[in-house]
């Protein structure tokens, strides 16, 4: 999960089914009805539409005869009878726009469509049977890109002589290559998807899958391409006119009009040089909003919040930014905090206290509160294990505590986390800052992508500690050496110039430790350290997290889903589930008398050795997404001792609640803890 | 590092092959009989007929004439202009450096303008600096070079008089006198390149400031700064620097027209000239040494890639 945690990453979309979703229409109506909430793309195809009608009537709705000289009526400013004035020669320069209409229309319709058409067979071909056939044009076209654009199209144009024909077959050929190799990538791209490889198996004719299958995914790229070729191909013939290469004058193009203007009336009367420049201008820009618009509809990033202007008032948004009647600030690399009330500390102070830590997204469906009402402590060495399946909250709840989500779309919108008496959440940037890595350290998910490919780990874990120390490149070489030696890596001085991409995922993982503990944090955050490696190096990975806890006496907030793990290294542990905590107490209790029917699920669940034959126990039904969090208690739709009120009361956390068998008192968020005897394990 | 270079070297040379074909087979676009046509299409007198087509070798089959012309471009002699009866590899080699000097001054204004209006978009997407450049690089990427520099002339030359509209001068001759009279050429040029490279920056900044890694960077307690310019930009300069090969081309293309609008004595007027006239010989040296200097700064940007995505690098 990223910094800027999209909230449909946060459960499976399993389990949605009570959020109201769009009305399906058809795919291109909804294609027209999104670009149609883009004002762009409605402003640029109004015009377009009003320059293609102007070209196509061309002479017909002119108010003049575009080559009629008027020596007396020269160079008169836009008045009602020349609605934009007349030229050096008298001619009315409206009526000559709208004629060099016809050119700059005709010619970017007949390039792009002609070089898409060529482009489209070759690139298919080339890219689904590739080979040596593919390898020969996949050359030449190499070749063709190299040229600078304008520079061969004004040779083959100046070579096939001058005119508006010779000017589009120009055009076309410089546009060839680049539709070539769009259609071939995305060919490529679609060749290697299952349903086409499935295609295959099952024996379907070649000539089937690609107009069938590969064609409708390779429409998508070209459409966007061709439609962002038109604006250059406007460009290039306005400049080729310029030139003197394409329409001849006396005959009006857009770019012939410009070069009129500039060599006859450049210091006499320099407003002519605006329209016809302004109109290649205009015409390139509508055309390059509707390839912009078009890439956003056509392509699954249209979901970005950021592009959406059309947010109801009541959304996340605007709240927001008139919240207490001030812009809301939000800065990189900081969580934005919303709250309006500041819980108190816990007495006595622990190292850290979350105290009613509720957390949003903002999202384009309104806000989503992912994290609701979490209080927890871990004290001075301690090891609390958070654990929950995917989509509980745990990894948010983590994040925040370092304030890493992103805002937008992630805000703290209740609680405090008070790390040494410190509110983290009051922190500034820079105050933040100071205490990341140095006292508050993290262990990330993913080794893979965790580490920057562009460094080397010496450089990585050498920035940990001179981000906090003011020491020398060698004390932090050297220290670095130390600590890649204390998380076990072999030949530390080999790998501190190796680059990430070089080393294993349980090395990475390692590395990952090691700058964590470079400034000897108070608290280590590891969020499912162990999730993205193989079983064995799983092992090796917690004894070593272990014996470095207690090495180094660390606080440790172990985020898991796996309870083996959590009865392996963990002091205490807190359960959540859906955004809330279900049920915390000290590892032994919980885990031998659990409270709670989700807790039970969970110990249930864990594959335990000895009991080989017995089918795996498993929870039925899946976490809700948390845009659809059922009422009263949050795991009714899957407990087994379900009652009417479980399914409409809001269930508090019972603090200290001894249960039904009285002796291990702990948290927990059930209605029934008193009366249920609940099944926990050795 | 080395073997990387050498590596894509040696990819180039077929590649040249090929162009240099493509450069050389232009000649086959003239329509109707070529010397006819050379010579100076209907006017054109028997014995110029047959003084081009001996000159030209316009006899002999294609492929001996082209081994004739590589051959030849090899060693540097891209013939005589057809008219002027001076050699094309000398005029070039006076024209290419003004013309180049134009190119890195407009690539220059695109990095200076380019490459910070990115990062502060990137900053703060749908922030008001964002939405400011996004307004203003649509209209740079939107605007030709050609209007936008005659603007500038009517603005700072005609106008305020503060620059010259027009003219060169050499910068070994006079440096503030090259300055002034590149700065509204290298502006009009460089403005589509500082639009297209600030929203190619911003996109690809977007991306790796989402990533992992950089989170670790945050979480390590990295200021922006240390986040920004050290962990983001080197990557998001990998599909950048792409780009940016890809720029040179249009910039040299731009060239020509911009040379011709500020009568600078590139390149530019000497093609449009040659090109006008039918001049073979120099439209195909021009063409062949704007392709070689073109493949040349990409495959420097080729290896910048390498040295920025130590995957390349290290094999």
């Amino acid at each position: 999960m990223s910094l800027r945690t999209d909230v449909n990453e946060l459960a499976p979309v399993a389990g949605t089914e009570a959020v109201p979703t769009v009305r399906q229409a058809s795919p291109r109506r909804r294609l027209v009805r999104r670009l149609a909430h883009k004002r762009g793309a409605v402003l640029a195809i109004a015009f377009l539409a009003v320059v293609t009608i102007a070209a196509i009537f061309g002479t017909a709705v002119a108010p003049y005869d575009p080559n009629a000289q008027d020596i007396l009526n020269s160079n008169h400013l836009p008045s009602w009878s020349h609605l934009l004035g007349t030229d050096d020669l008298g001619r009315d320069i409206l009526s000559r726009l709208i004629v060099g209409a016809r050119v700059s229309v005709r010619i970017s319709l007949q390039t792009v469509l002609l070089a898409g058409l060529i482009a489209l067979p070759i690139g298919l071909v080339s890219g689904y049977i590739g080979g040596r056939l593919d390898n020969l044009l996949m050359r030449i076209v190499d070749a063709m890109l190299a040229f600078p654009p304008l520079v061969l199209a004004i040779a083959v144009a100046g070579l096939l002589g001058k005119g508006v024909g010779n000017v589009a077959l120009a055009i076309t050929i410089v546009m060839v290559p680049g539709f070539t190799r769009l259609v071939r990538a995305s060919t490529l791209a679609v060749k290697e998807e299952t349903f086409v490889e499935a295609s295959r198996s099952i024996g379907t004719r070649t000539r089937r899958i690609l107009s069938h299958r590969v064609l409708p995914n390779v429409r998508s790229p070209l459409i966007v391409g061709m439609s962002l070729a038109f604006g250059a191909a406007i460009l290039a013939e306005a400049g080729l006119s310029f030139l003197g290469l394409s329409q001849q004058p006396p005959n009006a193009s857009w770019g012939n009009m410009l070069r009129g203007a500039y060599d006859r009336s450049l210091y006499t009367h320099p407003w002519q040089l605006w329209i016809p420049g302004g109109v290649i201008a205009l015409m390139v820009l509508a055309y390059n909003t509707l390839g912009d618009a078009l890439r956003d509809v056509l392509s699954p990033a249209q979901w970005a919040p950021t592009r959406d202007r059309r947010r109801k008032p009541w959304q996340a948004w605007n709240v927001l930014r008139t919240w207490r009647g001030r812009r809301r600030k939000t800065r990189r690399g900081l969580t934005a905090v919303t709250r309006i009330e500041v819980p108190p500390m816990r007495e006595p102070a622990p190292l850290l206290g979350v105290e009613h830590l509720s957390v949003e997204f903002d999202t384009e469906q309104g806000r989503v509160r992912v994290v609701d009402d979490v209080s927890f402590h871990v004290a001075s060495g301690e090891v609390l294990g958070l654990v929950g399946e995917s989509g509980s909250g745990k990894t948010v709840t983590s994040l925040s505590i370092m304030r890493l989500l992103g805002s937008p779309p992630a805000r703290i919108a209740e609680g405090a986390v008070y790390f040494e008496g410190r509110d983290l959440f009051a922190l500034s940037f820079d105050e933040m800052r100071a205490l990341r890595g140095s006292e508050l350290a993290m262990v990330f998910q993913d080794p893979m992508t965790s580490l920057n490919p562009a460094f080397t780990i010496g450089d990585q874990l050498r920035e940990a500690l001179r981000l906090h120390e003011d020491v020398d490149r060698a004390t932090a070489q050297a220290r670095a050496r130390d600590m890649l030696d204390l998380v076990q890596i072999p030949a530390p001085e080999q790998r501190l110039h190796e680059y990430p991409h070089q080393l294993s995922g349980g090395m990475r993982q390692r590395v990952m430790l090691a700058i964590a503990l470079m400034c000897r944090p108070k608290l280590l955050i590891a969020d499912e350290p162990t999730t993205a490696l193989d079983v064995t190096i799983q092992a090796q990975m917690l004894d070593l997290l272990r014996s470095l806890q207690q090495e180094l006496s660390l606080s440790v907030i172990f985020v898991t889903h796996d309870l083996g793990v959590v009865a392996d290294i963990c002091d205490r542990v807190a359960v959540m589930y859906s955004g809330q905590i279900v049920e915390q107490g000290a590892v032994g209790e919980v885990f031998a008398h659990p409270q709670q029917p989700y807790t039970e699920g969970l110990l249930a669940a864990m594959p335990q050795t000895g009991q080989i034959g017995d089918a795996l126990y498993v929870i039925p039904g899946q976490v809700p997404h948390p845009r659809a969090w059922p009422g009263g208690c949050r795991f009714h739709p899957r407990c087994a001792y379900v009652l009417e009120a479980c399914r409409s009361e809001t269930v508090p956390l019972t603090v200290g609640s001894d249960g039904a068998t009285a002796h291990t008192p702990h948290d927990v968020r059930c209605l029934r803890s008193r009366e249920l005897d609940l099944r926990g394990a050795q | 590092m080395g073997t990387l270079i050498a590596r894509r070297l040696l990819a180039l040379v077929p590649l040249l092959i090929l162009v240099s074909f493509f450069v050389f087979i232009l000649i086959t676009l003239v329509p109707g009989d070529a010397s006819v046509e050379l010579a100076g299409g209907e006017n054109a007198t028997p014995e110029r007929i047959a003084e081009v087509r001996q000159e030209l070798h316009l006899d002999e089959p294609v492929f001996q004439q082209y081994g004739r012309w590589l051959g030849n471009a090899v060693q540097g002699d891209l013939g005589h202009s057809l008219y002027a009866r001076t050699s094309v590899s000398q005029d070039i080699a006076e024209r290419l450096p003004i013309t180049l000097s134009l190119v890195a001054a407009a690539l220059l204004v695109g990095l200076l303008v380019g490459v910070p209006l990115g990062i502060l978009a990137a900053m703060r997407p749908a922030g008001a600096v964002d939405k400011a450049s996004r307004f203003g690089t649509t209209l740079g990427i939107s605007i030709p070079e050609y209007w936008l520099a005659i603007i500038l002339v009517v603005l700072f030359a005609v106008d305020l008089r503060v620059l010259p509209p027009s003219g060169y001068v050499p910068f070994f001759e006079d440096p503030l006198g090259w300055l002034e009279h590149i700065v509204l050429p290298a502006v009009a040029l460089g403005t589509w390149s500082a639009a297209s490279l600030s929203r190619q920056l911003r996109a690809a900044l977007i991306d790796v400031l989402d990533t992992n890694y950089v989170r670790t960077a945050w979480a390590k307690g990295g200021s922006t700064r240390v986040i920004v310019v050290k962990h983001a930009l080197k990557n998001a300069a990998i599909p950048v620097v792409t780009i940016l090969a890809l720029q040179i081309g249009f910039l040299m293309g731009g060239t020509v027209i911009i040379e011709e609008i500020f009568t600078i004595p590139g390149m530019g007027p000497y093609f449009l000239r040659g090109v006008i006239s039918f001049d073979v010989p120099v439209i195909q040296g021009v063409v062949l040494v704007f392709v070689l200097a073109a493949l040349l700064l990409s495959t420097l940007a080729d290896i910048t890639y390498g040295f920025l995505n130590p995957k390349v690098r290290v094999q």
